[in-house]
């Protein structure tokens, strides 16, 4: 889709390099001439575009999924698929906007849960550093299946930062501390950290 | 006595309960025991020293790119309350062969016997008959299975030996 969206606004424009002209593909750029040292005009009208395409195709099939998508931990659903191609296509832009959806949708659990799994599907490791706000977010969640969420999104990346973040976290319900105990235990086992 | 194995989402069953007949969320049937075809999965072991062959069928799908913590329930096939059900045996969702003639299924399912496995899975809660393992176990799990030359790498999807780094 994102494919057909790219093509139907792509164009040759000619641009200088010396003395001579050389057609370059772009997207959706309606200017007859670019300085091949002045891009930024073709960087600003891309990421625009992208963003609109991101909030008027893509959020109401994210939204649409919400209600039938698929949930097994560890594997990919339609939304994972989905959310990895847009951050193939643009990581900085899909992030900026993935973060407005979530924060626009805090309440809305469907879309959380939805999000979540993806984030925590991915196999896209420059998804989980962009993202890392948004797993942080879900672990101050009351819904235990978001803190769950947010807790293995955490945990696929062994970093002394996560675990810092894995020893913050604060929950009543038993399994799961039990579960974030056994994964500080993982991590201090992998980063080689002394345990007294 | 063989027992079978069923993957739950923790999440979705009480955190405190005192019976099996005790009530649970609508999340939990709907999304924890839904049934394909009026059909529930179940991995069948001969006794609990043998789960962890039931962890490495269940995180071992053609799907599977990268494994995740698991959560598991374990039901004594000799149950009485498992007399009600059919338990058939069906080739099971896995890329390791030999694993897959241990799957089951639970099958002619209807409300009435959804509410006898809601009833297994609180029993087993209630008996510890429960595990989880973390991602990192999940993983000691499969690579030392490799190393022991209890499965090949190869019989592993191509995606999930990359992303996991198993050797």
């Amino acid at each position: 889709m994102i494919e057909d969206y790219l093509q139907s606004v792509s164009t040759y424009v000619p641009i200088r390099i010396g003395e001579n002209y050389y057609p370059i593909l772009t997207y959706g750029v309606g200017l007859n001439q670019i300085d091949l040292l002045d891009n930024s005009a073709i960087t600003i009208f891309e990421n625009s575009q992208f963003e609109a395409f991101l909030k008027s195709t893509i959020e109401p099939q994210l939204a649409s999924l919400a209600d039938s998508d698929i949930f097994e931990y560890g594997q990919k659903n339609s939304c994972t698929f989905i959310l990895e191609e847009q951050f193939k296509k643009n990581d900085h832009v899909a992030c900026a906007w993935l973060s407005q959806f979530y924060s626009t949708n805090l309440t809305n659990s469907k879309v959380i849960h939805l999000i979540a799994h993806s984030l925590e599907a991915t196999t896209i490791q420059r998804i989980d550093q962009l993202t890392r706000p948004i797993a942080l977010a879900m672990l101050s969640y009351n819904d235990i299946q978001i803190k769950e969420y947010g807790v293995k999104i955490i945990e696929k990346s062994v970093t002394t930062e996560n675990l810092e973040t894995l020893k913050s976290i604060a929950t009543e319900t038993e399994w799961l501390n039990d579960y974030i105990g056994r994964v500080i235990h993982d991590f201090e086992k992998e980063l080689n950290v002394c345990q007294f | 006595m063989p027992i079978l194995i069923r993957r739950i989402s923790r999440t979705q069953w009480p955190t405190t309960f005192t019976t099996q007949e005790d009530d649970v969320s609508a999340d939990a049937i709907t999304n924890c025991l839904r049934t394909y075809t009026n059909a529930l999965s179940f991995w069948e072991i001969a006794n609990n020293s043998d789960l962890i062959k039931a962890i490495i069928a269940l995180v071992s799908g053609p799907k599977q790119e990268k494994f995740s913590g698991i959560h598991v329930v374990s039901i004594d096939t000799n149950n009485p309350l498992l007399s009600e059900l059919t338990v058939v045996p069906s080739l099971g969702d896995t890329t390791i062969v030999p694993l897959k003639e241990d799957h089951r299924d639970i099958t002619n399912l209807t409300y009435n016997k959804i509410g006898i496995i809601k009833k297994l899975i609180l029993e087993a809660l209630i008996n510890n008959r429960y595990n989880n393992y973390t991602k990192s176990e999940v993983k000691q799990i499969v690579q030392d299975a490799i190393t022991r030359g209890v499965i090949s790498i190869s019989d592993l999807s191509p995606k999930l030996v990359e992303t996991e780094k198993l050797k």
